[in-house]
């Protein structure tokens, strides 16, 4: 049994690698192709899966917008907005590149209204990324 | 040590386990280093992929482009390829089995430049990953 | 004449010097108050269609504050001094007696102080204060007219004072809304009665757009805009979440006062519904009433048809407010 519990120990990072931000019934599970952080001077991946009461919708159900600020979000700043596809991988996901200068913590904020009325509530989600050094 | 209570909220945590996806862990040569020109690339993987739906290719990157996105593009663009050996810079032969781990053999005498590591897995819950590295051959 | 985009620097050394001037106090009536009132509304009359209280000696009040226009110009950013552009655009001045946050940012109490922000902005006017007495006082003929109402020379109070006497003249509330209002129901279409109940019903346009006046004199964030360079309210207050808000304008006679919101960036109110109707941009600052409304073609049609019945059309026609008779000069 220790044999197990080490083993599980040993694969939990793994597991809690991706992470999911609610708002109401909405969830947005997010990724980044730099070890869910942001490279500096290089583009970056970043992408989102969408639940709504903990079913997956397709990234059309939702008119999304992904932005990425710097630091925390202000009225006072353009946001960089993100050009989204549909995830290469996996089709139910959206993904856009985005590329940061300068390290330091910047703020995703995804916000969504149905594409169908009433399908969910329009939501902000905000998900903090910090820069990674050395990331290739 | 009473193990039980924590071995069942490990098990519960590890439950998503299930569902994410298969990740690379090393690279050799390593994503952005650069080396003389090697004769092989080498993968680890999270977990035990199965060879048989993974596919994986080594091209160069065409001169003047650089960086992560491009890198991605190419990917996008050839992963799926068939017949493109003639423009790779590997000689991996498709495989059977499980691995969690795979060396692809590259052609001899690899000219300077960037060369792309590129990766289609597939994880235990179905979905693939894709993904890529580059290194640069001096 | 409040589309000006005054620093708040100045706003606030202005509103002091005002203030201490005696200016910005007179409490803000619908009417003339007494003959004296009505004495300087005819004059202020005078002055609101002078050009020459400009640099260029071709920009009047009248220029930006048209009345065909229900006292808007049209376009999209105002044009003052030698062509050059403002940064907001011209707000209606029907009924502007009432408000009491006046500029986009709402920056001005009074009609009086409000007169000089436009007065000296090098997009507007740009005239300093010693230039614009100056050539009232080089003027025999308005030398005479301050004379006769106010008993004294041309003074920067005494032209305030008769601007805003003249602004306070020009006050409607004979719409197709009002007079459904007042009963009679067959004022406004059927379309604009269920454009009405669309109104204060599901797309809660009355939470902003309240009262007679149809504003609630406070500050907001439409979500128009993702980012908006013109900070608005936050450029007096310098408070975060006050960046990107301006005052709820009114919607009274709105169908003439195209285009739309403080940078006019709107052409039409087909546009505006559409914008409301979507939800919006994610702006930091978003009001939380902003959210997709879902408004079917035919509820716009109908909430369309009802701002077209706040417009009371005889407002740029009514004579009172056009320019003045000919100038009687002392023989």
């Amino acid at each position: 049994m220790k044999r197990t519990l080490s083993l599980l120990l040993a694969l939990l990072p793994a597991a809690a690698a991706h992470e999911v931000v609610s708002y109401g019934t909405v969830s947005a599970e997010f990724h980044t192709d730099a070890g869910e952080g942001l490279r500096t001077g290089d583009d970056t991946l970043v992408g989102y899966r969408l639940t709504v009461a903990g079913k997956v919708i397709a990234p059309e159900a939702c008119r999304c917008q992904l932005l990425l600020y710097p630091g925390k979000p202000s009225a006072r700043v353009m946001p960089h907005v993100i050009e989204l596809s549909p995830g290469f991988d996996d089709p139910q996901a959206a993904e856009g590149w985005v590329k940061v200068e300068a390290p330091g913590t910047y703020t995703l904020v995804l916000a969504g209204k149905p594409a169908h009325p009433g399908a969910f509530d329009p939501f902000r989600i905000e998900h903090v990324l910090n820069t990674k050094e050395n990331t290739p | 040590m009473n193990i039980k209570p924590a071995l069942a909220l490990l098990i519960a945590l590890s439950l998503p386990l299930a569902a994410a996806h298969t990740a690379v862990t090393d690279l050799q040569p390593a994503a952005g280093s650069v080396v003389k020109a090697p004769s092989s690339v080498t993968l680890r993987f999270s977990e035990s992929v199965n060879l048989r739906y993974s596919i994986f290719k080594v091209y160069p990157l065409p001169a003047g482009q650089s960086g992560q996105r491009a890198a991605a593009e190419l990917t996008r663009r050839v992963i799926a390829l068939r017949g493109d050996e003639a423009a790779r810079a590997d000689r991996y032969r498709p495989r059977t089995g499980q691995s969690q781990g795979v060396t692809v053999p590259l052609k001899p005498g690899l000219k300077p430049g960037q060369y792309v590591v590129m990766w289609r897995l597939m994880s235990a819950d179905g979905h693939p990953v894709t993904g890529q590295s580059v290194f640069g051959v001096r | 004449m409040q589309k000006t985009a005054f620093s708040a620097k100045t706003l606030f050394l202005t509103s002091a010097l005002a203030l201490l001037a005696g200016l910005g106090l007179s409490s803000v009536s619908a009417q003339p108050a007494d003959l004296s009132e009505s004495r300087r509304a005819e004059l202020g009359r005078e002055l609101f269609y002078a050009p020459l209280l400009s640099s260029d000696g071709a920009v009047s009040c009248a220029s930006c504050h048209q009345q065909v226009r229900a006292f808007t110009d049209g376009r999209r950013l105002s044009l003052g001094a030698f062509g050059r552009e403002g940064v907001r655009n011209a707000p209606s001045l029907v009924n502007v007696a009432a408000r009491t946050r006046l500029f986009w940012h709402g920056g001005s109490p009074s009609l009086e102080l409000q007169a000089l922000g436009p007065l000296s902005d090098p997009n507007e006017h740009d005239f300093r204060p010693e230039q614009t007495v100056q050539a009232l006082r080089d003027d025999p003929y308005f030398v005479r007219r301050f004379r006769e109402v106010f008993g004294a020379e041309p003074s920067l109070i005494t032209l305030t004072q008769a601007l805003a006497a003249f602004e306070r003249t020009i006050v409607s509330y004979n719409s197709p809304f009002d007079r459904y209002s007042a009963g009679d129901a067959s004022a406004m279409t059927e379309s604009a009665v269920r454009g009405m109940d669309i109104f204060y019903g599901k797309a809660e346009c009355f939470h902003c757009h309240v009262g007679r006046h149809f504003s609630d004199n406070r500050s907001h964030n439409n979500a128009f805009l993702l980012f908006n360079p013109d900070i608005g309210v936050a450029q007096l207050t310098d408070a975060e979440e006050d960046v990107g808000k301006f005052i709820t304008p009114t919607l009274r006679n709105v169908a003439l006062t195209a285009p739309y919101m403080h940078a006019g960036q709107v052409p039409t109110l087909e546009a505006v519904i559409d914008h409301y109707s979507e939800g919006g941009q994610p702006n930091p600052n978003a009001d939380p009433l902003i959210r997709p409304l879902d408004l079917s073609e035919a509820e716009q049609a109908d909430l369309l048809a009802f701002l077209h019945a706040l417009t009371d059309e005889t407002v740029a026609t009514n004579p009172a407010w056009g320019p003045p008779p000919p100038r009687m000069e002392t023989p």
